[in-house]
């Protein structure tokens, strides 16, 4: 697999190192090799053994991956959409085995759709809140769930314009579990 | 702790599984590698995989399906082998070593493609690495 700096060059974008992430405005003095720093690091106050707390995971993910969709392949951005899609819109109860049926689901979506892009919204403007947001409140386990959950939401809720294409995702997505 | 054995290798992870040995399989999610140690009986340890991976194997390589009772075959042959190496990549990309050479690679994703758990009294599960999305995310397993 390549790596985000392999995948940013690819993808015609210059990483900065030093001052706040490039692309998602987090307040860190590495940019965005900070900001995944960040990421990596899981917040593990949060006890991911738990299924329940599993759906906190699929929201960290999917929101990051979409603040930075220019360090992701072009179609992880219909991946980790529809699967917010998936949970708002039809409160699916996501586990881990979903998301293989999901990109399965996508790979037969994608041969008919190799003119579809999801352009992502422009930089910095894609949520007020950030990785350096969530690690700011690792003293108070339920706040920061909170603020997961509100990080995805309002991730969710910028990519707007594309709603309409990744309920296409999820309708044949839903079709295929049922 | 577990985690503290993880050695770095350039963009690499060592693991410490080495010398733990494949002793079931759980098909709870979709397919399940359970390790345990030479003295034990019980699996201390579970490799949830659920991206097509790679088996080579007797020279001959092959992608195999998790969600595929064929695979869950295939695997069951492996019992009792043990582990000789097991690394990551820092971007998803799971390879694990047989003793008897045998290879099994579970790559990178755009979705969660491998989670290794430890497992605690009870089958309690604790997920210590998962790698998928471009990334491995290391976990506290306690």
């Amino acid at each position: 697999m390549q790596d985000y700096i392999d995948l940013a060059k690819k993808n015609g974008v210059m990483l900065l190192d030093d001052g706040p992430c490039q692309f998602c405005g987090a307040h860190t003095q590495r940019g965005v090799h900070e900001c995944l720093e960040i990421f990596n690091v899981g917040f593990q106050d949060i006890d991911f053994s738990n299924p329940e707390n599993h759906k906190y995971r699929f929201f960290i993910v999917d929101a990051h991956t979409l603040q930075h969709p220019e360090i992701h392949g072009r179609w992880n951005n219909h991946f980790h959409l529809s699967r917010l899609h998936l949970i708002f819109n039809y409160q699916i109860n996501w586990t881990y085995a979903h998301s293989p049926r999901l990109s399965d689901h996508l790979n037969r979506y994608k041969k008919d759709k190799s003119d579809e892009y999801l352009t992502p919204p422009p930089l910095l403007h894609r949520g007020h809140i950030t990785t350096t947001d969530i690690l700011a409140v690792s003293d108070n386990t339920t706040k920061r769930k909170a603020l997961v959950t509100q990080w995805a939401q309002e991730v969710y809720d910028i990519w707007g314009a594309h709603h309409s294409t990744v309920d296409v995702v999820a309708q044949g997505f839903l079709k295929s579990l049922y | 702790m577990i985690k503290s054995n993880i050695i770095a290798q350039g963009k690499s992870y060592i693991l410490p599984l080495e010398g733990l040995i494949i002793s079931g399989i759980d098909l709870q999610h979709f397919l399940g590698i359970e390790l345990k140690t030479e003295n034990s009986n019980n699996p201390i340890i579970v490799i949830d995989i659920f991206a097509n991976f790679t088996l080579n194997r007797f020279n001959q390589s092959k992608v195999l399906d998790p969600n595929n009772i064929e695979t869950a075959k295939i695997i069951l042959d492996l019992i009792e082998l043990k582990i000789k190496k097991a690394e990551c990549s820092n971007t998803g990309d799971l390879y694990i070593t047989l003793d008897d050479n045998t290879e099994i690679t579970i790559p990178d994703s755009n979705f969660e493609s491998w989670i290794i758990k430890t497992i605690r009294q009870e089958r309690i599960k604790n997920s210590w690495v998962i790698g998928g999305v471009g990334s491995t995310t290391f976990f506290d397993p306690n």
